[in-house]
């Protein structure tokens, strides 16, 4: 299992022949499907909390990272162990527990980065993400909507954040 | 095929079986008249013929009956037969102490003769001889006078594997397991077998059609008006901006407006560029995020992970004899070095984790980026609104002065964009092929033409499957039904062929009585021609007719099998067994006759006047302590005194 959408997230982003938004620019500016995913993604490892599996399609939407992420690959995957160490609320100074949890979410060998495990959790916290939104925003109609919206939820969230 | 028997021969066996072999030549006399006494082993030799011949298991307590006396462990019987010329042997081993029999075979057209374990007769023999054919053939004379009462079952069997009819059951068996199969294999895609389930296809079907042709329709009506309407609607716009072209204080306006329009278009699309690659570099979207990925570098630089030691220095380590500070390693330190290194990062997970640190060491942003270039989108989209506003007020101020003429325009391009618009959303609905927006806008087949296609082109194979079902099983039903009439008529015909036989045989035997088989029903029905229906019998009547019923039997099948039979004409008076001594032989190929010496008058010395090189004489006479002594020819046959004779 790679990269699995959030049951519900295509109506949302109206995905449409493969493009949210009913998108028609070509090259990098065009907003992918993975966009969308990785959205969600930042949303769940924020709430360090993963959804269910059920909340998933059944099929996997890419089998890897596209050439517009691949670079952030890494990243991802230490979102994704600070998420886990602290759901699994993991002392920072635990370095038998930290590296324990390394050892079980990475794999170089594989595209992610992500070990399978990893590779599941990783989903599951887009799920999450995909809750988040939804409950934070209605569903946009153009790109432009969306990326303000979008923006507006992380400003609110580091103002909650600060206060 | 020719099936005669050669000879026998058994060891350690009861009765006056503990050494004999009996040697009939190849090829056997036609007839062999074995004279034996009673408790010399007759109907233990029978017995064995019938296992010989049909292979079947023989019970542990039958094996130890045969047994010869307790001081013989194991014995043997050998059935030596040939077939078609070839000479074939059937041994049975005894093994009296286990209670076991094992068979094995010599064919001397197979592997040069040898035996081979198993009851081997050729397939064709094989599926012939059960049980109940070969008893009417190794045949128990004192059970004649019952023969009548075969039934027709037994009859019935015999015929159809003396006659090969079988092949025709199997063929409708084999026709039946087709059906099956075919019925299997098209069950997934329709389990209709039935009229009214086809007829519910095809109405299925016709109703997806219709739909299809009615959505193409449709789909041809409103392009047709779509092309209409945008023809008229470029002629609107035109008439408009001619119109609106003469006031030109106005046009110089909205042209500077639509100039600043299509600036702000340019910047809402760089500050969506930006805020996208922003988007795509997860430590600028949010503070927040940045944050989390700095202290979790910085974690990784306080716990000083990874580690420089990694799972592969103590994978390698259990496998050395010294440890690296010269203390010899024991095997189980070795087992605690390879559990425990299981804990360690391996080389490639520590190469992940510096991949990350150098990450998050090269990305000093302030993890804003995505947010500052949303805030210049959205001040970008506030420019465009009030662009936007203006334009349409200045083209509303131009419409109010531009005359009745372009107000009925700009009404009918209002009317026509909003139909267009409509037409446009009954054409996606149509024609969408995107299974998410099918989705979306809950399209099924009676309403999107791709979806139609799809339901259309299933039940279309399902009728067709169905339909071609229906006719394969019919035409199997009727396949089906001709077999089994050619079997029931085949049956008929071999029946009374039998009948005929037996009756032209009853003419010649009993000249005193007219006697007839009536028909072979549940038993044989007979007659005579003077009380018509007759069911007593004398014992000599019986007798007749059981042996002109058998030898009809078997007589013309393709198998041409031995008769061998056991006291045959014991209960017969003389006269008749003369008769039964004069007709019966010429009617098999090989008769093996086991007489007593009562039966010589009548029955047995009818074959004294017959060719002598078609006739064998065999006595076999006690010498006591089991043993016998096997006399050939005919004065020692007709000469014997035993203990039988009266």
């Amino acid at each position: 299992m790679t990269f699995r959408l959030p049951i519900g997230a295509r109506d949302f982003f109206r995905i449409r022949g493969g493009r949210p938004f009913g998108a028609t620019e070509t090259g990098s500016s065009r907003f992918l499907i993975f966009d969308a995913f990785s959205c969600c993604l930042l949303l769940g490892f924020d709430r360090r909390r993963h959804g269910e599996k059920d909340q998933l399609e059944g099929q996997d939407f890419l089998p890897g990272y596209p050439d517009t992420h691949r670079g952030q690959a890494v990243i991802y995957a230490g979102l994704l162990v600070d998420a886990e160490l602290a759901r699994k609320d993991i002392a920072p100074e635990d370095r038998g527990s930290v590296e324990r949890e390394m050892v079980n979410l990475l794999d170089l060998t594989s595209s992610t980065r992500l070990s399978e495990a990893g590779n599941d959790l990783l989903n599951l916290y887009a799920a999450s993400g995909f809750e988040r939104l939804r409950d934070a925003a209605t569903a946009p109609s153009n790109l432009e909507d969306f990326l303000i919206d979008y923006a507006q939820l992380w400003r609110v969230r580091d103002a909650d954040a600060s206060a | 095929m020719r099936v005669s028997i050669t000879g026998w021969k058994c060891r350690n066996l009861r009765g006056g079986l503990r050494e004999v072999d009996l040697d009939l030549g190849s090829p056997p006399r036609r007839w062999t008249l074995v004279q034996i006494p009673n408790g010399l082993g007759k109907t233990t030799t029978m017995e064995l013929f019938r296992y010989g011949f049909t292979g079947a298991a023989i019970p542990p307590e039958v094996v130890q009956n045969l047994r010869a006396d307790d001081t013989v462990e194991t014995g043997q019987f050998e059935l030596r037969l040939s077939l078609d010329d070839v000479p074939c042997r059937v041994v049975i081993a005894f093994d009296f102490r286990s209670g076991a029999a094992e068979y094995s075979t010599a064919r001397a057209a197979e592997r040069g003769g040898g035996l081979e374990p198993g009851w081997l007769l050729p397939e064709g023999l094989r599926d012939l001889l059960k049980r109940p054919l070969v008893e009417l053939f190794v045949f128990d004379g004192e059970l004649a006078t019952e023969i009548r009462a075969v039934g027709k079952d037994r009859a019935t069997t015999a015929i159809e594997a003396l006659y090969r009819l079988d092949p025709i059951g199997t063929l409708g068996k084999q026709v039946e397991r087709l059906v099956d199969e075919q019925f299997k294999k098209v069950s997934s895609i329709s389990t209709a077998r039935e009229e009214s389930a086809l007829r519910r296809l095809k109405t299925e079907f016709e109703a997806a059609r219709d739909a299809h042709t009615r959505l193409i329709g449709q789909q041809q009506q409103f392009s047709t008006r779509k092309a209409v309407l945008s023809s008229r609607l470029a002629e609107v716009a035109a008439d408009i901006e001619a119109i609106m072209a003469s006031d030109r204080g106005r046009q110089e306006q909205r042209g500077t407006l639509q100039g600043d329009l299509d600036a702000n278009l340019a910047k809402v699309n760089e500050a969506v560029a930006s805020a996208m690659a922003a988007l795509r570099s997860p430590a600028q979207v949010a503070p927040a995020v940045r944050e989390r990925l700095q202290r979790l570098g910085d974690q990784l630089y306080t716990l000083k992970l990874p580690e420089s030691i990694s799972r592969e220095f103590f994978t390698e380590l259990a496998g050395e004899d010294q440890c690296v500070c010269g203390r010899p390693i024991s095997d189980h330190e070795r087992g605690v070095i390879v559990s425990r290194s299981g804990r360690y990062l391996a080389e490639d997970q520590i190469s992940v984790i510096n991949q990350m640190k150098l990450a998050l060491r090269d990305n000093p942003s302030d993890g804003r980026a995505y947010v500052v270039a949303c805030e210049d989108l959205e001040a970008r989209q506030r420019e465009r609104q009030t662009l936007n506003h203006r334009k349409d007020r200045l083209e509303r101020e131009m419409l109010a002065d531009g005359g009745e003429r372009l107000t009925a325009l700009a009404e009918e391009r209002d009317r026509i964009n909003a139909e267009l618009r409509t037409l446009v959303e009954a054409l996606e609905r149509l024609t969408t092929k995107d299974p998410d927006r099918q989705k979306q806008l809950r399209l099924g087949w009676e309403t999107n033409i791709p979806l139609c296609q799809l339901t259309e082109a299933g039940r279309r194979h399902r009728l067709e499957t169905a339909t071609n079902m229906r006719l394969f099983a019919r035409r199997s039903e009727k396949l089906g039904s001709i077999i089994r009439a050619t079997r029931s008529k085949a049956l008929d015909l071999l029946r009374e062929r039998v009948r005929q036989a037996t009756n032209d045989k009853l003419a010649v035997i009993l000249r005193n009585e007219r006697l007839r088989v009536e028909r072979i029903t549940g038993r044989l029905e007979m007659a005579s021609d003077r009380v018509g229906s007759k069911e007593s019998l004398s014992e000599g009547q019986n007798l007749a007719v059981a042996y002109a019923f058998l030898t009809s039997l078997l007589q013309d099948a393709p198998y041409k099998l031995p008769f061998v039979v056991d006291s045959p004409a014991v209960s017969l008076d003389v006269q008749v067994r003369r008769e039964v001594g004069q007709l019966i032989p010429d009617f098999f190929d090989q008769m093996i006759m086991f007489v007593i010496s009562s039966e010589r008058q009548g029955f047995a010395d009818a074959f004294y006047s017959r060719d002598d090189d078609e006739v064998a004489y065999l006595t076999i006479a006690p010498l006591g302590g089991g043993a016998v002594d096997v006399q050939r020819g005919k004065s020692a046959f007709r000469d014997f005194h035993g203990r039988d004779a009266s």
